[in-house]
């Protein structure tokens, strides 16, 4: 991928997010009312900047696309770095969904650590129980905090 | 809207005597979390300590008990977060009106009588609140000044469609006067702002400006009550919440206003352990901790659960609907 | 001024005990840690100690607060400099140089300097309200509305003005940070904004998540990218380093000062510590000698956030305890403590709880000297986590992050929205997207629309009401000036290249 890409797709992103913002502040009264603005009336407008804003930037890239396409914006073992380090971090958020978050950091620490990191597998567990339990232990118990759980948790009569 | 003396007494020992024998039956295993619908330092949040302390204290549930603040778009989250909490009974809502006022004026993905109702633990009073130097002395003052400038007198408030802007609106309408009411975040800024002069007037609970009447910067012209409050210590010099008239007295005919400090369950909960909860924040209510809440922050301590509190939560939501109708507040 | 005087030095002796410098050693200790965990903060410290002090007189009980406070603030800029996780929401600014200047090598250097300026910062605060405690009051009075906006006005435009990247992303990530900040209810009309009927969105979009993405993750998957390990990580914790920055301290002076003076201006007006740091760190990148480096690991990029931060901070104390104002959601449960011990905070607190006042007045200045000496202590032991493999101590960081994103609401989404946060900061990171003006629309952009509606409200719609006082006219004109201010260089400068292949990495 190239910064030319990178700036034509995050632009685009933000262009869609404008017009979101547009089309939502259309349901609301987007005008200056006898008392002052509404509620519509400024995210309408940041909408519009938005949108207008990200076509130029659009603009600026094509015109200078002969530059920008020699520029990469990662090489190949830097994507598969961030990948590898980011695809586990989506993996463990999806699980927490349903197990919890207790279980799926032991999880995520556990298998980074051990698969990714290349440490011995008593290292790796022993991180990912040891993180796991002093958040338990300052979160739940101590500050009362509580964190998602799972089935695990209130099975064990935690949760 | 209130009922009479002696059919609420009834109610009371029904629904502590009727609950105490079923209470037996379910008991939390679980941590307990008090959902509250503001945010830290907020009204709510301070309820739901003072209950929690109480409980602590006294040991009335043998679980741990939490608090979390859920007081995002004006408690709407607090709700939901209940309402997804389907039937379990270790989470407990706090609230205020909000829990059916809410559902009027924003739309929501829950309804309010799908929350079991537990009870009303106390209810706060209001009072029309001017800046110490103010020219008015009474509520018919303040009246009259409206009357002579209409719609230019700013009436300050906590939240939009909120329990002030209410008020403003039945002041409105009592007096026939117009009033330009300006939301602020909450009760205590609102506060410092009449003391800055920014604004006319408030309708502040006695707590929220407690420290302002002592130290000179605002003072209650009327209390929106039938009776005036029960004679207390002396608050600034020689005057007591006792010593404020009520707004009636002063040809402001808006006899009963106040604000209820409710306790839900999420939807689905069985009788079972609502009764346990009704039993819990009734022992609770008894507690020196509780009573000393409700003297400090000058509120109504009365206790409603079960069948009244249905009743007077139907009744209650009626009125604000037809109010909130008239003002054009409904939503779609 | 000499009567205040007077009593500090009464209320020296109703502080100064054995029994205090213990509780304000606990309370410090408690308070860094809750600061250095992202999903823990001054708030969560307050209420857990809070039972404990009912038994406690209230100088006693407050002594034990306001150390926790001090504890978390210093403890919210050790994970800003380490791993550019602010801890707390005041602390974003610091990440700017603090983090630079550790993947140099410089992580003790930066600690110290942070937590000697955050003290000295906190001193000229603590003198502030000895000297002006009833004045100061009455001035914060004087702030309605339109002032309100001014002063948010003023925050944005000395941090904007001053800044740097190409205008047109600049405009793109402040939008990007107002429009955010719009989720959820509207408090002037009530209605619900850009919610889209979806229950997540009600209660807005945390500022605080999306920092932990934008900041925390973004910022790993930068570092992961670019190598294995943690650069720069490498350097030998030298605690004699620490001692040469002390020493180094001093010729700092004029931006500790300016610092400090812009931090007392936030606290005192309704500006707060968040847009005082913004601000100090914007006006500093302005006219410091040394603007060339900033974002790059200058230290004076560090001291001007973290001195005005806690200035603030500290200076905010004052209208809380004398209006009865929480700043803060730390300060609103204070207040509740305040209450619970018989004390009303207001303008008689001054008077009717002289020993209180004077006694707390006086354990702000002991607190902040234990405070920067135990967190002091704390340098070498957070710099050796640097030294730590990334393999291990990375994903650490990355569950750290994810805890602290879920206990801001207990939101199971809230983890999503950090996760795409963290891949737009990444992205915004690599395109030169200035990433400080999306932070702070989003911090100030919400109040300062609300302040302006309600200023509107006020004056039927007239603009007029920014100038209807000498206060808030003075302080809007300021506002504007500073505005313009980018403008006439442009004017001066017509062309302003865009250069994608510069490696400048605007904050």
């Amino acid at each position: 991928m190239t910064r030319y890409h990178l700036e034509l797709v995050f632009a685009a992103v933000v262009f869609l997010v404008g017009a979101i913002g547009v089309y939502g502040a259309t349901a609301l009264d987007f005008g200056w009312g006898a008392d002052g603005p509404q509620a519509g009336f400024f995210p309408f407008r940041v909408g519009l900047i938005l949108m207008a804003a990200s076509a130029l930037v659009m603009a600026q890239a094509v015109a200078s696309r002969g530059s920008l396409r020699r520029i990469p914006v990662t090489d190949h073992e830097g994507m598969k770095r961030v990948l590898g380090f980011g695809l586990p971090i989506i993996a463990m958020v999806a699980l927490a969904q349903w197990t919890g978050l207790y279980v799926a950091m032991a999880l995520y620490l556990f298998f980074t650590i051990c698969f990714r990191g290349k440490r011995p597998w008593h290292v790796a567990l022993g991180v990912a129980l040891g993180v796991s339990i002093a958040t338990f232990l300052i979160f739940e118990i101590w500050f009362q905090v509580p964190l998602l759980k799972g089935p695990l948790e209130i099975m064990l009569g935690l949760g | 809207m209130r009922m009479t003396i002696a059919a609420l007494g009834a109610a009371l020992s029904l629904a502590a005597t009727l609950p105490a024998a079923l209470a037996e039956e379910w008991k939390p295993t679980r941590p307990v979390e008090f959902v509250v619908t503001s945010g830290a330092g907020g009204g709510t949040d301070v309820f739901a300590r003072a209950v929690q302390a109480a409980i602590a204290k006294h040991d009335l549930v043998p679980t741990s008990v939490v608090v979390t603040n859920k007081g995002g778009g004006s408690g709407v989250e607090g709700y939901i977060y209940g309402a997804a909490a389907k039937a379990d009974p270790h989470k407990v809502i706090f609230g205020t009106n909000n829990a059916w006022t809410l559902p009027m004026v924003v739309k929501t993905s829950w309804q309010t009588e799908n929350f079991v109702p537990v009870a009303i633990m106390a209810f706060d009073e209001f009072m029309l609140w001017v800046k110490n130097d103010s020219p008015f002395k009474t509520a018919a003052d303040f009246v009259a000044a409206a009357k002579e400038k209409p719609g230019t007198l700013r009436m300050g408030g906590s939240q939009t469609h909120d329990t002030d802007q209410t008020l403003t609106v039945l002041v409105e309408k009592a007096a026939n006067i117009q009033l330009k009411y300006i939301p602020y975040q909450g009760g205590g800024t609102v506060g410092t702002q009449l003391a800055g002069g920014h604004i006319e007037a408030n309708t502040n609970n006695p707590s929220e400006s407690l420290g302002g009447w002592r130290g000179g910067q605002v003072r209650p012209l009327c209390v929106f009550r039938k009776a005036p409050m029960p004679e207390g210590q002396k608050v600034a010099g020689d005057k007591g919440w006792g010593d404020v008239p009520t707004c009636a007295s002063q040809g402001l005919n808006v006899t009963e206003f106040n604000m209820p400090r409710t306790v839900f369950l999420p939807p689905g909960t069985p009788p079972e352990a609502q009764a346990y909860w009704v039993d819990v924040f009734r022992r609770a209510s008894e507690t020196p901790e509780w009573k000393d809440y409700v003297s400090r922050t000058s509120q109504n301590g009365e206790l409603v659960t079960g069948d009244a509190m249905v009743k007077r939560i139907n009744a209650e939501e009626a009125d604000t609907r037809k109010i909130f109708e008239e003002a054009g507040w409904l939503v779609k | 001024m000499l009567s205040n005087i007077d009593s500090l030095m009464h209320g020296f002796g109703v502080a100064l005990s054995g029994y205090h410098i213990m509780l304000m050693m606990g309370g410090v200790l408690l308070g860094i840690l809750v600061g250095v965990l992202p999903g823990l903060g001054a708030p969560n410290g307050v209420t857990l100690l809070l039972p404990l002090t009912f038994g406690m007189d209230p100088v006693s009980a407050i002594i034990l607060l306001t150390s926790l406070y001090w504890g978390a603030l210093f403890g919210g800029s050790t994970t800003s400099i380490l791993f550019n996780i602010p801890g707390e929401p005041s602390s974003v600014a610091t990440t700017f140089d603090g983090y630079p200047m550790a993947r140099q090598g410089r992580a003790t250097e930066a600690l110290t300097c942070a937590f000697l300026s955050a003290g000295f910062g906190a001193l000229v605060g603590v003198i502030v309200i000895t000297l002006l405690s009833t004045a100061v009051a009455n001035f914060a009075l004087r702030f309605g509305p339109p002032e309100y906006f001014a002063v948010y006005l003023l925050a944005f435009a000395s941090f904007i003005a001053f800044g740097g990247g190409t205008p047109l992303k600049t405009i793109i990530s402040l939008c990007l940070g107002f429009g955010l900040g719009m989720v959820g209810i509207d408090t002037v009309s009530g209605n619900m904004r850009l919610t889209f009927d979806f229950d997540q969105l009600v209660r807005g979009i945390s500022f605080l998540v999306v920092v932990i993405g934008l900041f925390g993750l973004g910022e790993l998957l930068l570092t992961i990218e670019e190598g294995p390990e943690f650069k720069g990580a490498s350097g030998r914790i030298d605690p004699r380093e620490m001692f040469r920055t002390m020493g180094r301290m001093p010729r700092y002076w004029l931006a500790m000062l300016r610092g400090s003076a812009v931090g007392v201006w936030m606290g005192i007006t309704p500006g707060g510590p968040t847009a005082a740091s913004f601000m100090s760190y914007g006006i500093a990148r302005r006219v410091s000698r040394n603007r060339a480096n900033f974002g790059k690991g200058e230290p004076e990029g560090v001291i001007a956030p973290e001195t005005a931060d806690h200035s603030a901070g500290t200076a905010a104390m004052l209208p809380m305890l004398s209006l009865g104002i929480p700043g803060s959601a730390t300060a609103a449960v204070m207040l509740g403590g305040l209450m619970i011990w018989g004390l009303n905070p207001g303008p008689m607190l001054f008077i009717e709880q002289h020993d209180f006042v004077w006694g707390m007045i006086a354990s702000m200045y002991l607190g902040n000297v234990v405070g920067v000496v135990l967190v002091l202590a704390t340098v070498p032991l957070f710099a050796a986590m640097l030294s730590i493999s990334f393999s291990i101590i990375g994903p650490i960081i990355v569950t750290v992050c994810m805890v602290g994103a879920y206990t801001v609401a207990s939101s199971p989404f809230d983890l999503w929205i950090a996760l795409v946060f963290g891949a737009v900061g990444y992205a915004m990171k690599k395109l030169d997207y200035p990433l400080a003006p999306l932070i702070l629309a989003m911090v100030i952009g919400d109040k300062a629309e609300d302040a302006f509606r309600q200023s509107m409200l006020s004056s039927n719609g007239s603009l007029s009401i920014f100038w209807s006082n000498w206060l808030v006219g003075a302080i809007t004109t300021l506002a504007i000036l500073f505005l313009l201010w980018p403008l006439t260089m442009l004017l001066r400068r017509p062309a302003q290249t865009t250069d994608p292949d510069a490696a400048t990495h605007a904050p």
